[in-house]
């Protein structure tokens, strides 16, 4: 059997170079010809994608300075100080996610060995899915402070001050929007989970967060056995 | 992507050259990573802006080809992985393997071959499927150790591992 299974091998391994000999012969393949034309798509869409990522970081660079100033000179009125503070936060993360962005698109040597870059490549994977996730869930409470921010920077009035009342109906809509919307994720039976994965973009279920939580432990497998 | 722009001619045609001599390991590579005839065009276009992309920073001091399995291997397993690209592999493994064995250069005996080591890499996990490329391509256990990343024993552990599911996969059910 030991003989059988050998010259099986080897007739796999000369099947393989067949293939090899094969496909240096096609005169279909030009490399060049192909490359240059996906060089250029390539080159378009990578600028593309970086013009999003230094726009998400100049927005968030506006953003932390504006609330930042704002917080600053609102010390007095706890609602304003810390709605500027939540937006500020919120401003940091965006840049946090913009250099991240940048990053992944930018310094992903292909050249680097097969474990580490898989690897590099499914952290950042994890870490893009689960920023989405929560820049999605933040937004049923950010437009609240954003109004607060506005109308005070704008109109000079404090929606706190003058309706307590109102501030807290926009919390309640926020909560239980966000508190809805985690149940529907987590809680909520799996046929409804499921049907209402059909409406919301993939990149927002948990189901896309294990199978890069599998892959990352199938290589870390491969790497220890 | 920026220092490739600027390479000079004869650095340019330095990497045409070397990737024309090597260009049989894109498109294993692309067999391998892809089932359809269009996907496999894709991935080796995908590898060859790839290793464009890496090319300023190779080490000539380092062999071309563990740099060049280096990417493909890299960009393969990425493109295998990636959600849209996984969605898209529909067609028939049978009609992939019969596509790329289908030539009248190759014996019936060798492409019924390559039809059934097709099969078989399609059942490997994508760095399995990695290791045995380069196993296939008699590759030195050193240098395998070095594409992958992993030590020269665990290699030959998961070599001896995948000689014996290659027997497993292609011993006719019922023998031992």
């Amino acid at each position: 059997m030991t003989m059988e299974s050998t010259m099986e091998l080897d007739e796999l391994k000369q099947a393989w170079q067949s293939l090899d000999r094969q496909l240096q012969q096609q005169k279909r393949i030009n490399l060049e010809l192909l490359t240059e034309t996906r060089l250029r798509k390539a080159k378009a869409g990578l600028r593309w994608l970086q013009a999003l990522s230094v726009g998400q970081i100049l927005v968030g660079v506006v953003v932390t300075v504006f609330c930042a100033r704002f917080w600053s000179s609102h010390m007095d009125a706890p609602a304003l100080l810390l709605s500027g503070i939540v937006l500020h936060v919120y401003g940091v993360a965006m840049i946090i996610a913009g250099v991240m962005e940048m990053l992944l698109l930018v310094r992903t040597d292909y050249a680097a060995q097969v474990i580490t870059i898989q690897k590099y490549l499914n952290l950042l994977r994890q870490w893009r899915i689960r920023t989405r996730r929560w820049f999605g869930l933040a937004q049923w409470i950010l437009w609240i402070p954003v109004i607060l921010v506005m109308l005070e920077y704008w109109l000079g009035f404090n929606l706190w001050t003058h309706s307590p009342a109102t501030v807290g109906g926009c919390l309640a809509v926020g909560v239980t929007g966000l508190l809805l919307t985690l149940w529907l994720m987590y809680g909520s039976p799996r046929a409804l989970r499921r049907r209402v994965a059909g409406y919301v973009d993939d990149n927002s279920t948990g189901a896309l967060l294990r199978r890069a939580q599998a892959t990352l432990d199938e290589i870390v497998r491969f790497e220890r056995e | 992507m920026h220092a490739s722009a600027t390479m000079t001619a004869d650095a340019r045609q330095a990497f045409d050259d070397l990737l024309q001599q090597h260009r049989g390991i894109v498109f294993k590579v692309a067999n391998a990573y892809a089932r359809s005839a269009e996907d496999r065009d894709d991935l080796a276009q995908e590898i060859a802006v790839q290793l464009w992309r890496a090319w300023p920073g190779y080490d000539p001091a380092r062999r071309f080809s563990t740099w060049m399995y280096r990417v493909a291997l890299n960009v393969g397993i990425s493109f295998l992985r990636s959600d849209g690209h996984r969605r898209r592999h529909v067609v028939p493994l049978d009609d992939a393997a019969h596509d790329i064995a289908d030539d009248s250069a190759i014996d019936h005996e060798t492409a019924e071959s390559l039809r059934m080591l097709q099969r078989f890499i399609a059942t490997l996990e994508p760095l399995n499927r990695a290791l045995l490329l380069l196993y296939l391509d008699e590759r030195s256990t050193r240098e395998m150790a070095e594409v992958l990343g992993i030590s020269e024993s665990n290699v030959t552990t998961k070599i001896s591992r995948l000689r014996q599911r290659i027997r497993d996969h292609v011993a006719p059910p019922g023998t031992e």
